[in-house]
Parts: structure tokens; sequence; C-alpha cells
């Protein structure tokens, strides 16, 4: 029994190891430090959109304006040649 | 027995643990991405900060253009006082005389017919308004001249039928029975007596009681047609009046 034990505790402690140590993995530190670049990827993502669009209605407004100006001149214009 | 559990349970740790190693990355795999994400994380801010400074300069431009419209908009605004008022006071006008207009049966929109060149005049008159070189009231306008335009081409089309005008002027009764029954009944009228409602209804400002019309009253003439739902429902209120009111002995 006590033998079957020693086995049994062998055989887990080689598969932490095999876990652990020999998988040539990154460490913990290295995973958050991954997750946060991630993170940081993914917030400037969602800036660059948000700015996208905020550029986009500002360019949607400025030709609406420009639309609005020179209907604006024209009747400026037609309306200066009715009075005179 | 012992052995046999033993042997289970290290091969659960094995599988168990080369399953998980799987989900995993490597270290070469971790480097490989922490490169990856390095530069998208540098052209990302890279395409942020142009975009920031192309949002500025737009925003600049917005207000400029603000700016040049609001220029432009006060010395319209400067230009026109004087020719709003009257304007906006004759278009509202043209618009309520084109509305009634246009609820009117054809009959009653022939009885009125003059008004339409009256509605025409004020139209020209609008064009004569220096505003109406503007978009704005220039749209107005000719919105109005084609609605004045609709009216007078139905006008037109029911004058063509021959429908248009119609009247018939009460004689006496000693010399030629009229009554409404009567009126209705005649060959030239509907031929049909039961529509002698038509004729009181079409001349409700005349005719209070249809049992009484007097003699020389020009009365118009709807076009023949089947009783309408509102000629009906007169007649039926005729009929209950007459139960309801014995006549006189």
């Amino acid at each position: 029994m006590r033998k079957a034990l020693g086995v049994m505790v062998t055989g887990v402690a080689m598969a932490l190891v095999f876990f652990i140590g020999c998988s040539n993995k990154p460490s913990e530190e290295q995973m958050q430090q991954l997750n946060a670049l991630r993170a940081e990827v993914s917030s400037l993502e969602k800036e660059i959109a948000a700015r996208e669009s905020e550029k986009a209605a500002l360019l949607r407004s400025i030709a609406d304006k420009e639309q609005q100006i020179t209907q604006c001149n024209e009747d400026l214009q037609a309306l200066k040649s009715r009075i005179q | 027995m012992v052995k046999n559990i033993v042997t289970v349970v290290l091969m659960v740790c094995f599988i168990g643990s080369s399953v998980i190693a799987q989900e995993e990355i490597t270290k070469d795999q971790w480097q490989r991405l922490m490169t990856e994400l390095t530069a998208k994380r540098t052209d990302l801010k890279n395409k942020l900060d142009a975009l920031v400074k192309e949002v500025n300069d737009l925003k600049q431009q917005e207000a400029q253009r603000l700016e040049a419209l609001k220029q432009c908009q006060d010395a319209l605004a400067a230009l026109e006082v004087g020719y709003v008022g009257p304007m906006n006071a004759l278009l509202d006008k043209i618009d309520a005389r084109l509305n009634e207009l246009s609820s009117l049966s054809n009959q009653d929109l022939y009885a009125r017919r003059k008004e339409l060149d009256t509605v025409q005049t004020w139209i020209d008159t609008a064009r004569k308004n220096p505003l109406s070189a503007t978009k704005k009231y220039a749209a107005r306008i000719n919105d109005q001249q084609n609605r004045l335009d609709a009216l007078k081409k139905s006008l037109e089309q029911f004058i063509a039928s021959g429908q248009a005008g119609q009247t018939y002027k009460v004689g006496t009764w000693a010399k030629d029975r009229d009554c409404l029954w009567n009126i209705a009944k005649k060959p030239k009228i509907y031929d049909n007596p039961f529509l002698w409602p038509k004729i009181w209804q079409g001349n409700r400002d005349q005719i209070k009681n249809p049992d009484i019309i007097h003699p020389g009253q020009v009365l118009k003439i709807p076009p023949k047609a089947e009783l309408t739902k509102e000629e009906k429902a007169a007649l039926r209120r005729y009929w209950e009046n007459k139960k309801a009111t014995p006549a006189n002995p």
C-alpha cells in the first residue's frame, strides 16, 4: 500500500514537472505583460474607430455648411440684383 | 487492485497535463506575439496621432465655415428686412385660400371659379417681391402655382364634362308645379324624382326646409349621380322630422 502511494506521488510529481518546469512555457509575469499589451492594442483600436467616426461627422458637417454658404451667397446676389 | 488505481491516476495526470499544455503558448510563441503586438501598438499610436491632428484641423475648418455662413445669413437678413413680413403674410393668405378651394367639390369650385383668378393675381404679386429670387421663397411660390394649376385643370375637366354650372330657376306651383321632387323628375334635370335630396343638399345655403322653395330661386343642380351617404342621411332625418311633426290640420 505504502509502495503504491509512493508510486502515485512520484507520478503526480512527474506530471507537475512536465506541466510546469519542462514545457518551455512563459511565466505568469510574461503572460500578464502579453495581456496588458493586448488590452492596450484593443484600446487604441477603439479610440481610432471613435476618431474615424468623429472625422466622418466633421466632413459631413463641413460639406453641409459649404452647401449652405453657396446657397446663401446665391440668394444674396439674387436679392441684391432684384432690389437694385 | 492498488496497482491498477495507481496506473489509472498516473495516466489521468499525464493526459491531463498534456491537454492543458496544448492550450497554452510556448515561450517562442509568446515572444512572437509580443513582437507583433508591440509593432502594432506603434502603428496604431502613429495612426491615432495623425487622426487627432486631422480631426483638430477639421474642427477649425468647420468653425470657419460656420462663421462664414453666419456672416452671409446676417447680410441676407439685413437685405430682407422690410420684405419678409408682407411676403409671408401674402404667401400664408395664398396657402389658406388654396386649402379652402382644394376642399371644395367640383360644383362648388365652379361656383367660386373667379377666386382662382384672384389667387393667380396674388401669386403674381408674390413673384414681384424681391424675396421671390431666393431659393426658399421661390420654392414656396412654385409649389403654390402648382397647386393652383392643378385646381384649374380639375375645373377645366369638370367644365368639359358638361356637368358644370347647371342651374334651375324655380317657377310657380300654379303654373310649373315646382317642388324638389318634380324638379328632380324633369328629364333635363335628373329624370329621377328620388334624387331630389341631391338638389336640397346642393343648395343648403338657400333651402332650409326642402318642402319650401320660392319662385325665382336659382338652384344649383349637382351632377347626376346616386345619393351620397350624407344625402341619404339628410333624407332619413327629413322623414324622421316629418313623423315627429304631424302636419297641421
